[in-house]
């Protein structure tokens, strides 16, 4: 892992971790190139989803809640007149629930029929506020080193709870407002201006915080910009894997080079030179996909995870 | 309030009759006469100058309502468009008006711009248009704050063509009766007009006043929460995302004043990794 202790102010916190004993060192190139596959396949769609419904919720929502605006009367009549404007609304809205449903089959099958426990590193412990606090003394110069984060960092586990959250508040209303006589059936009247205040409201918040966390920490940011690619592809170079998620690379590393098959692949005859079939580039294979690490059996529901491995949530600061 | 009758050559023009009629020859009734004589008492008593002045308080110079009621409580009446149309102006039953809440109401106090005789012509207007032009708000003005605020404000405001105008729920102003004295079931009824199956129930989900925590305390005490979550968690995010830019400026500065010997030193990640 020579590759990761170049002198580099920022990172001498976070090359230690990666110095976990290993047997046989790749060779500094393969390492560069290595990737590892953080998302699959299933998650990458529905990211596409989610990204592509928000756009369109927003672009259709914003002018409604601010109408007095010139520009949202031009744009609605551009798209048609607000009738128009309201069932792109509701149509992108259905992609949206549509797309929360299918994440909530795809956790149900991971964790209850594929047995695995991956998922639940999403669920934030005392090791993030501490990881929060630690960020912010860092940035202030008072703490020398950043946290060391696991598979999801604090502000990613913010971001999943708050779709969650965006989704229930949001989505929930969005229904009371489309079908407010029907909705009067088993709610109080007030709840109809109550879920236009909620839905507005909310909204506001979810397209402020992607306008300024995501586009940052996603676009924006000088060491990402133009753009973070690994939502699409699913694949995170193994040298950003080892700065920007320490502890998981660390766990990565000391399985080794070799995994087991991966669920829903193909087995491959020679781990190490197998490259996927897209890849142009000379990549080793993609040697994690979230919960699937190395050859020790995923740990299963109702079972300790295996004494090597660092407890699944939190705890391991 | 719609005014039925932008009139701009001869109002006093009786339907069916009139209609072969070139629009000077419409003085042949006797009620017309009447008109013209009061309409001449009336202009001694000041209606030229009301006429003359802008449209707003007219207290004292106003005509009385019936000289309005001279012509506009007789149905059947019709008057000539700028177009040339002939179209039945707005008859008043002087009775209902006096028994409506608005019955001590001046008929220029809603219609400033009517005051002038012959009426001036009205500016065609889209739906919308009029019923923000409405004369209602001049004393409603809350009431019409809450209701553009509402969603059937949105569709005032993005020009939808269903926008339902203050007279498509509360009824004719010249006949309307106060808020009290409807039964809720009236009430549902008229929302059921645009709203199938509304019940009493659906009678809350509207108000022309704010929320406070009196009236809609679940819109208003949803409303204040999340305009304190928005804040802290934006605040919180521009914060983060300053200080994250910060500390790199900071880290580049120092690595590229210590680098002479090192060379160029690659980017730093970001603190919480690229994934938010």
């Amino acid at each position: 892992m020579d590759i990761l202790r170049n002198p580099r102010p920022l990172r001498a916190a976070v090359a230690s971790p990666v110095a976990a004993p290993r047997t046989v060192p790749l060779p500094r190139e393969q390492v560069a190139e290595t990737h590892v596959v953080r998302f699959d396949q299933h998650q990458r769609v529905q990211h596409v989803l989610m990204m592509s419904s928000f756009i369109v919720l927003a672009l259709t929502g914003l002018p409604q809640k601010f109408g007095d605006l010139a520009l949202s009367q031009w744009w609605v009549s551009t798209l048609g007149g607000l009738e128009t404007v309201r069932w792109i609304h509701r149509s992108a809205g259905f992609v949206m629930l549509s797309d929360c449903l299918y994440h909530l089959c795809y956790l149900g099958y991971r964790m209850g029929v594929q047995r695995q426990l991956g998922p639940l590193r999403m669920v934030p412990g005392p090791k993030d506020l501490r990881d929060v606090l630690q960020t912010m003394l860092h940035f202030l110069g008072v703490a020398p080193e950043k946290p060391k984060f696991d598979r999801f960092s604090y502000l990613e586990k913010f971001d999943y709870w708050a779709v969650f959250w965006g989704i229930a508040m949001i989505g929930g209303s969005g229904l009371v407002l489309m079908f407010p006589v029907r909705a009067t059936g088993f709610l109080p009247g007030q709840a109809i201006p109550a879920a236009l205040a909620i839905h507005s409201d909310e909204a506001v918040l979810a397209v402020g915080w992607i306008l300024v966390m995501h586009m940052f920490n996603a676009h924006l940011a000088p060491w990402i910009f133009p753009f973070n690619s690994s939502i699409f592809t699913g694949r995170v170079s193994a040298r950003r894997y080892a700065a920007e998620h320490p502890l998981e690379w660390a766990r990565i590393e000391s399985t080794g080079p070799a995994p087991g098959p991966l669920p829903g692949q193909t087995p491959a005859a020679e781990p190490l030179a197998a490259a996927t079939a897209q890849d142009a580039a000379p990549v080793l294979r993609p040697r994690s996909v979230d919960g699937q690490l190395g050859e020790r059996p995923a740990p299963r529901l109702g079972e300790p995870a295996p004494t090597l491995e660092p407890p699944l949530v939190g705890g391991d600061g | 309030m719609r005014r039925s009758s932008p009139c701009r050559c001869d109002p006093f023009a009786r339907r069916g009759q009139a209609r072969n009629r070139n629009a000077g020859q419409g003085f042949r009734w006797h009620w017309v006469t009447s008109a013209l004589v009061a309409l001449a008492v009336a202009s001694v008593a000041g209606l030229s100058r009301a006429a003359a002045a802008p449209p707003g308080p007219v207290a004292e110079d106003r005509p009385p309502n019936g000289l309005c009621l001279l012509c506009h409580s007789q149905p059947g009446l019709t008057a000539r468009t700028g177009e040339g149309q002939e179209r039945p102006i707005t008859a008043v039953d002087p009775a209902a008006f006096d028994a409506s809440a608005h019955g001590r109401e001046g008929c220029v106090d809603c219609h400033a711009d009517q005051a002038a005789l012959p009426h001036p012509a009205l500016a065609s207007q889209t739906r919308a248009g009029a019923i923000r032009a409405t004369a209602c708000k001049e004393c409603h003005a809350e009431a019409n704050e809450g209701y553009l605020d509402s969603v059937h404000g949105t569709l005032v405001k993005l020009s939808d063509a269903r926008a339902p105008a203050c007279v498509d729920c509360h009824g004719d102003a010249h006949t309307i009766q106060p808020l009290r004295d409807w039964k809720e079931q009236e009430r549902a009824g008229i929302c059921a007009g645009c709203h199938p199956g509304a019940g009493t129930r659906f009678l809350e989900a509207l108000s022309h006043e704010a929320p406070s925590p009196d009236l809609l305390p679940s819109a208003y005490f949803a409303e204040r929460f999340l305009v304190i979550l928005t804040a802290l968690v934006l605040a919180f995010a521009v914060i983060h995302v300053e200080l994250d830019l910060l500390r790199w400026l900071v880290a580049r500065w120092t690595a590229r004043s210590g680098e002479m010997s090192h060379g160029h030193s690659p980017e730093p990640p970001s603190a919480a990794g690229g994934g938010s």
